[in-house]
């Protein structure tokens, strides 16, 4: 399982315990994402706290769905980002798109 | 059929029996002729009779092949119209796949293409400004800063040429207060060659102001060789000064031409490059645009496979007339008195005419252009022509 959800309140936190490297975890990835989107979530807190690393299969998936839920009123935000994950983020001006959600 | 049938007996027994006895009759005498006619009857009745028989059981043995195999015929058409419908099925449900991950993908790159590169058609797009023009913009602020910079190099390789100008300007002043003193000293070493013969024309009265005159004499010889030594290193200053003056104008000349060139360069590399960008994002337009295109019409092939229902309609139809094609040979072989085989069953036609179709989406029933006969089940067997 590359990734483990749990809800706080309103907010459903979807932990990232693999690196999104490949097609295989990003296919993984697009799976949990549509389950919470086709179950009406709106509010989506992605921890990147667990990984070191994504690529272009978890981007583009994440850009996806960030379109998707802000089209039916929600919103995709990050929890703080560490390391390399931050850094990546800040290389492709992520950060300044997806806002950081403090839920620890 | 029953009338041509009894026209074909009554046909043949006029040919065969009556007209020979009638023949009889006329060409020999009655007592002779009636028991030749009875005879010529009565065989022929009887040939008549036998050829009847061999005629109803040959029908009744083409009947019994057909009640054997139509049955099985129908049973294989149902098969066929099963594996069909199963075959059908996972053909659309890959074809489903196929468009949905093709769907989402072309949502991915769109997603991908609108956030990074940006879309003409989606100003307002929920990503907002695009990567591409942010990266462009803080380009273009450092390609400014840059340009600033060479600026500021050239503003200040003129003041150092204009101060170096000042300070030849110095060196020049320094020249002629050398000039001065030169001056200055030989004429007090005039002065003092006077004071010497004043005090040589005075005498022993004079011995001591000779001295003194002697003394000035040397030390306006001294500031002459020391205003000497100024006058040579001033100018030595001034020549290299001059020449660092000279070589630095011509390589501020240089590096300000350089620099102008380079932001030259810089700017027309940087438009040539947002004009690749720009010709990268109408390609991948036009993929996502053909993407999107496969995408339709993978569904179009999949909408024209939910018309292979047709087909099986077609099938239902074909088999509901095969088996009551099989039903009338059965109530023909009965009505001949005959046996007919256990197999043939009704049950077929039940099944046929009840079933449904499987598939989604499945369409009206077509009119059937089926080969077979078209048979009504509430007909006679007299109504039907069988030979």
């Amino acid at each position: 399982m590359i990734t483990s959800v749990h809800k706080l309140q309103n907010r459903v936190i979807l932990k990232f315990h693999e690196d999104i490297v490949d097609m295989r975890s990003g296919e993984a990835l697009k799976s949990v994402l549509m389950d919470l989107y086709a179950s009406g979530e709106k509010e989506v807190v992605l921890d990147f706290g667990g990984i070191h690393m994504i690529n272009s299969h978890g981007i583009g998936k994440i850009l996806m769905f960030y379109k998707r839920f802000l089209e039916v009123g929600g919103h995709i935000s990050v929890a703080p980002l560490n390391g390399s994950i931050k850094e990546i983020f800040e290389t492709l001006m992520l950060d300044k798109l997806i806002p950081v959600m403090d839920v620890r | 059929m029953r009338i041509n049938s009894r026209f074909y007996l009554a046909s043949s027994f006029l040919a065969g029996a009556l007209l020979p006895a009638l023949f009889l009759l006329l060409i020999l005498d009655s007592p002779n002729a009636l028991p030749g006619s009875f005879v010529m009857l009565a065989c022929g009745s009887l040939s008549i009779l036998l050829s009847r028989k061999s005629i109803r059981e040959r029908e009744q043995g083409v009947i019994n092949i057909g009640v054997e195999i139509l049955p099985e015929i129908a049973e294989s058409l149902k098969k066929v119209k099963e594996k069909s419908e199963t075959e059908t099925m996972a053909v659309i449900s890959v074809l489903g796949n196929i468009v949905q991950k093709s769907k989402e993908g072309s949502e991915e790159a769109d997603a991908v293409v609108t956030y990074f590169i940006g879309n003409k058609d989606k100003e307002n797009s929920c990503f907002g400004t695009s990567y591409l023009s942010k990266m462009i913009e803080e380009n273009e602020c450092a390609l400014s800063a840059a340009g600033a910079i060479f600026d500021s190099v050239e503003s200040m390789n003129r003041d150092l040429l204009h101060e170096l100008a000042a300070v030849l300007g110095k060196v020049d002043g320094i020249y002629a207060c050398v000039s001065e003193i030169e001056k200055i000293a030989l004429q007090t070493k005039i002065l003092g060659l006077n004071a010497a013969i004043e005090a040589a024309r005075a005498g022993v009265v004079g011995l001591s102001f000779g001295v003194v005159a002697d003394e000035v004499r040397t030390l306006a010889e001294r500031s002459n060789q020391c205003a000497a030594g100024i006058g040579c290193t001033a100018k030595e200053s001034r020549d290299r000064i001059s020449a660092l003056q000279g070589a630095m104008s011509i390589r501020v000349m240089q590096g300000t031409e350089e620099m102008q060139e380079a932001e030259k360069n810089l700017k027309g590399t940087f438009d040539r490059f947002k004009q690749s960008i720009g010709n990268i994002s109408d390609a991948i337009e036009v993929l996502t645009m053909n993407y999107q295109t496969i995408s339709h019409e993978i569904e179009g092939a999949t909408v024209s496979l939910q018309f292979q229902d047709m087909a099986g309609q077609e099938i239902d139809h074909i088999r509901s007339e095969v088996l009551a094609y099989t039903e009338k040979l059965k109530n023909t072989g009965a009505a001949q008195g005959k046996s007919v085989p256990a197999q043939a069953t009704d049950t077929g036609v039940r099944e046929s005419g009840e079933q449904k179709s499987a598939l989604p989406g499945a369409v009206p029933p077509v009119a059937c252009s089926s080969p077979l006969p078209s048979v009504a089940l509430d007909k006679t067997e007299d109504d039907v022509e069988f030979f």
